[in-house]
């Protein structure tokens, strides 16, 4: 009896034991995290085949998305809990029989769900203007072979609905059930799709600028009404659609006679940024050479009011920078990626203020 | 006149067409124009593969040339964009082992300083391996955004292979910038 009593009160503090050590020890296989929902100040940075999901709030990491070799941007799709992407694949990751597909990644698992088969055509390097979200119901691929079309996926049927020939004109812009693009003749063309994602119409604008003299860079951001282009001499053309036209506004230089005396010149690969809600447009900025230089990484950012045409401040940038983006919110952060070290700098857009910096991070980057 | 001679006035003759109407056409006609042409032109290159590979032998042995090939610094390299092939087992004018070599191109204006002229250089990608990564270069002299492709460095350039994944890119001159006439 006395000897069961004491089994008993051993079997009891072994048992207290494994308690206390379940409370101090982690499993002994860690468990896999799902990401919460998508806050204001996230972002996406794509570098390689790997796609990092950030929260600018906090610095953190959310989750990471596993690319093709050949996928140059992202394009998230909150509503409905997805990132879009587009890749290319080989049987033999560098040859052997070529696949395109765009891929739909789930937001809270970061993994991708589904995939629809495109033609093999996409571009397999570039930015942001590679690849649209049409009306929250297309994704729009632009195809260069060289000669260009764009693939359109329906994202709700997730089927590939056909491709359009564009020839002479890049990029998917959305705007409406349609998309922009720019062509090689100085003008914009802006395609529109019916509801089963087929071209039902096609508007080109008049020619606004010179390839030769003063050509637009091929990266654009959105506006309230349309989007924002600028030349490499520092011209801000905005256009949007009325009345069934393609309207571009005056344009207004972004440089005073100071600025272009003093050989400042707008450069990066995206060398600017927008937030609708303040009106705030950023560029980066750097000094000296020509046209060619328009790749140059940016020594400064400079902020504007895109509605008064007028520069609020400037600020030095210690890691030079060719990537930046402004946050979507109405106190939004700008996110500049460095070059000469792998991290990004969060800043108040309104005052340049640095927040942070995020390390080990760079390349594409892009907000929610 | 011999066989080779034949052909080293035939090509020679090209280079010059090439280089004369890149000029008249962007002189002459629009941009959309010049890009349907230039599709074209380029198109032509894809059909006959041999051609910028037999005119670089003909232009390297006219070309007074100086410089490391293997540096960025190198004259044909003014709009170059990617590693030197010279760097990955090839050189400027050959792929390395193993790759494929794209059948269009990007075209650049460089100046030789070793002759005082301007040539057209025809940047070719090799492809179809893992990229190389060695002695990476990024020049954009007379370069131009995508919607401009002839002169555009930032798009992959690996058609006409059968793999487009990038590997290194060539410098390959193609004709005088400077001539107008037919040989």
């Amino acid at each position: 009896m006395v000897l069961r009593a004491s089994c008993l009160v051993l079997l009891g503090a072994v048992l207290s034991l494994a308690a206390v050590a379940e409370q101090r020890w982690d499993s002994i296989r860690g468990a896999i995290e799902t990401a919460p929902p998508p806050g204001p100040h996230w972002f996406t940075l794509r570098n390689g085949h790997t796609g990092h999901v950030l929260d600018a709030a906090t610095g953190e990491s959310q989750g990471t998305l596993t690319l093709s070799l050949f996928s140059p941007a992202l394009r998230p799709h909150v509503e409905a809990g997805m990132v879009y992407t587009y890749g290319s694949f080989y049987t033999r990751t560098y040859y052997g029989d070529r696949t395109d597909a765009v891929i739909f990644f789930d937001l809270e698992t970061m993994s991708p769900v589904d995939e629809v088969i495109i033609p093999p055509k996409a571009a397999g390097i570039g930015h942001s203007g590679m690849i649209g979200l049409i009306d929250q119901r297309f994704i729009g691929v632009w195809n260069i072979t060289p000669g260009m079309s764009v693939s359109i996926v329906d994202v709700e049927s997730r089927t590939f609905t056909g491709e359009i020939s564009t020839p002479g004109c890049a990029t998917v812009y959305p705007q409406g059930r349609g998309f922009f693009m720019i062509c090689g003749d100085g003008a914009l063309q802006y395609v529109s799709l019916d509801e089963t994602g087929t071209e039902n119409g096609r508007l080109r604008s008049r020619t606004f600028f010179s390839v030769e003299d003063d050509p637009v860079f091929d990266y654009s951001v959105p506006t309230e009404h349309g989007w924002v282009f600028v030349s490499l001499e520092g011209m801000v053309f905005e256009a949007r659609i009325e009345d069934d036209e393609i309207v571009i506004e005056e344009p207004w230089s972004i440089l005073s006679e100071t600025d272009r005396a003093d050989g400042w010149r707008i450069s990066g690969r995206q060398p600017f940024a927008y937030n609708a809600a303040t009106g705030i447009f950023m560029t980066l900025m750097h000094q000296g050479g020509t046209q060619d230089n328009y790749k140059e990484p940016g020594t400064e950012l400079w902020a504007f009011n895109l509605r008064t045409q007028r520069r609020g401040y400037r600020t030095e940038l210690d890691n030079p920078s060719r990537n930046i983006a402004l946050t979507r919110d109405d106190d939004p952060v700008v996110l500049v990626v460095g070059t000469e070290d792998r991290s990004v700098d969060v800043r108040q857009a309104r005052s340049g203020r640095l927040l942070r910096t995020i390390e080990e991070v760079g390349g594409l980057v892009q907000v929610f | 006149m011999s066989g080779d001679d034949m052909l080293g006035r035939l090509f020679a003759g090209v280079d010059k067409l090439a280089a004369g109407t890149s000029r008249k056409l962007a002189r002459h006609t629009s941009r959309r124009s010049f890009l349907g042409r230039a599709g074209a032109f380029m198109a032509g290159l894809g059909a006959f593969p041999m051609l910028p590979v037999y005119r670089e032998a003909q232009a390297a042995s006219v070309v007074d040339e100086m410089g490391d090939p293997n540096s960025c610094e190198y004259w044909r390299y003014c709009a170059f964009s990617g590693s030197i092939c010279g760097c990955c087992g090839g050189s400027a004018t050959t792929c390395p082992p193993g790759s494929e070599v794209a059948s269009v191109a990007w075209v650049g204006t460089c100046h030789n300083p070793a002759d005082g002229r301007d040539y057209l250089i025809s940047y070719n990608d090799c492809c179809g391996k893992s990229s190389c990564g060695r002695c990476r270069c990024s020049r954009s002299e007379g370069e131009k955004p995508v919607y401009f492709p002839s002169k555009a460095n930032t798009i992959l350039w690996c058609f006409g292979a059968k793999s487009h994944a990038y590997h290194c890119t060539l410098g390959l001159v193609i004709g005088r910038a400077d001539s107008t006439t037919l040989g």
